[in-house]
């Protein structure tokens, strides 16, 4: 039998800390959750996506906690929003972050969301429940859709933010915890 | 002597910030990309201070702590940790092994500053120079190119007062121009014959006059391969053709590292004004932010108590510049100083739709602003 750590409440408040924490620390920029939707075990797949605004070429970072309780936290956004964001974290004008290319925009996301799931682990971390990040890795590509097996059980929260006028989605996954 | 800090993290990032945040001060960065690395730079370097990453590949950050304090030569070296795992077990773990102290990203460059400054006697990087080159400043820029076309573009687009432009076609001018007067900024093109610009590169580099002089490449935006080339000789940064020269401008500003708070801050008979020009982005509103409070300080100092905020020239009212404003403002009434504005119907217009500033007053012209203190 499985059951629930955190209560649905619990995971949205420690995800939206963890994107306003570093979004206001390290990039210097508000940023406002729009949207929760939250698919518990079964239904995961059936349970509609929230849409990103986007035209174009996405970006996908994915970051894993392991431990105590277990799961992937994604960040997704459009590829010329992680561009501004890097520049951001850097203290770079955008045309010298592109120039410098993908390497340096991978390397600036990749540390985002290792912040980013960092935050969210160590508030659970404070609840009782230990565990320690994988190495971040990204995905690019104009359509991604990241699903979850249908034989594993797990819980899908997406939330949504915005930061002037641009949009991300921040995808937890999480494993119940087995009993 | 400076001092020398050694950044250890496998994300370039964390390396550009730690170097960023240490650029006021009289420090010298080295880095390296895992443990090993960073050991070996440490034996070889004997640095003041380790800021070190937990999470690397190759040797990680406590295995790389082990190694350090069982080295004789190396346990005295005080280290920093700088990690996004902040559960307690971790601390503890890395504690017993012997740090000095941790910080939890995300992070804010006070903080690093703060816990570094207690460890390492920091000074400020202006007590040990001379006065830092201002925008106002004469400066001069070579470009080496055999087009005089893009040379005379050169000349025409670089608008920034009291720099000049000269123009030289090839590799021996060049040279014996820099052995007369040493320029503050080098452009050379990419596309002269016979891979002169690598070899002017590599003599300009090894001479003592030029060692340190910026040297930026030109090249045709599509050239990719010619960029890589230029960057992995060593180019400060390459600039493409057609030339985006405002952003041309802020890559000398940068390489020459001046100091450009009078584009912002100006002090006017009894006046300190702030202005935010046209074409403000994020980078910008961090580089006014940079200079806020040592020229609020001394408009205090010198017994004014009006600021004007310029805003008429903006053009792109976002939330980073209305966050600028407010916070200004706050600073402004701890100070007991009175503040106006001058606008105009379009900023006018965009101050309404934020909650923050749809009250305020926005005067036509600067005069305007300033008579109406007396109101």
């Amino acid at each position: 039998m499985s059951t629930v750590i955190f209560s649905n409440k619990e995971i949205k408040a420690m995800a939206v800390k963890a994107v306003q924490d570093v979004f206001s620390t390290m990039l210097c920029r508000s940023v406002k959750h729009l949207e929760s939707i939250i698919a518990n075990k079964t239904d995961v797949n059936q349970t509609p996506r929230p849409t990103l605004k986007s035209n174009g070429l996405m970006i996908a970072s994915c970051v894993g906690y392991l431990g105590d309780v277990k799961g992937l936290v994604y960040i997704i956004l459009e590829n010329d929003f992680a561009i501004t964001l890097s520049a951001s974290l850097l203290g770079l004008e955008k045309s010298e972050v592109e120039e410098e290319g993908d390497e340096l925009i991978n390397d600036a996301i990749g540390e985002i969301s290792n912040m980013i799931t960092g935050t969210f682990k160590n508030q659970m971390s404070d609840k009782g429940f230990q565990c320690n990040l994988t190495v971040p890795s990204i995905l690019r590509g104009e359509k991604i859709t990241i699903d979850s097996p249908a034989s594993e059980t797990v819980d899908r929260f997406f939330f949504r933010f915005e930061s002037h006028g641009r949009e991300v989605v921040l995808d937890i996954v999480m494993k119940p915890f087995d009993e | 002597m400076s001092l020398k800090i050694l950044t250890v993290d496998d994300s370039k990032s964390v390396r550009i910030i730690i170097k960023k945040v240490f650029k006021a001060y009289d420090t010298i960065i080295l880095e390296a990309a895992n443990g090993l690395e960073g050991l070996a730079t440490a034996n070889k370097e004997k640095p003041d201070l380790i800021i070190l990453d937990v999470t690397m590949p190759v040797m990680d950050g406590i295995e790389m702590l082990t190694k350090l304090k069982s080295n004789n030569d190396l346990k005295q070296i005080p280290v920093l940790m700088l990690t996004a795992e902040a559960g307690r077990e971790n601390v503890l773990k890395i504690a017993k092994i012997g740090i000095r102290d941790y910080i939890v990203k995300p992070f804010q460059a006070d903080v690093i500053i703060e816990k570094a400054g207690r460890i390492i006697d920091l000074k400020p990087k202006e007590e040990k120079q001379k006065r830092q080159k201002r925008i106002g400043d004469e400066a001069t820029v070579l470009v080496v190119d055999d087009k005089p076309a893009i040379i005379k573009q050169i000349t025409n687009g670089l608008k920034i007062k009291n720099w000049s432009v000269h123009g030289i076609a090839s590799q021996g001018e060049a040279i014996d121009f820099c052995q007369k007067q040493i320029p503050d900024i080098i452009i050379i093109s990419l596309l002269l014959p016979e891979s002169t610009a690598i070899n002017l590169f590599r003599l300009l580099r090894s001479n003592n006059k030029t060692k340190y002089t910026p040297i930026f490449g030109l090249v045709v935006k599509t050239d990719k391969e010619q960029i890589a080339s230029a960057k992995e000789t060593g180019f400060t940064t390459v600039i493409t053709k057609p030339i985006d020269f405002p952003d041309l401008e802020n890559r000398i500003i940068k390489a020459m590292n001046l100091d450009t708070s009078e584009l912002y801050y100006n002090f006017e008979e009894e006046f300190l004004i702030i202005k935010i020009p046209e074409g403000t982005t994020d980078a910008k509103i961090l580089e006014i932010n940079k200079y806020r409070n040592q020229k609020m300080g001394s408009a205090v100092d010198r017994g004014l108590n009006k600021i004007i905020f310029d805003i008429h020239e903006m053009d792109n009212f976002d939330t980073n510049i209305m966050k600028f404003l407010v916070e200004s403002m706050n600073v402004c009434k701890e100070l007991s100083i009175s503040y106006n504005f001058v606008g105009n119907d379009k900023v006018n217009k965009e101050a309404k739709n934020y909650e923050e500033s749809t009250n305020w007053v926005l005067h036509d012209s600067l005069s305007d602003a300033k008579s109406s203190f007396n109101d």
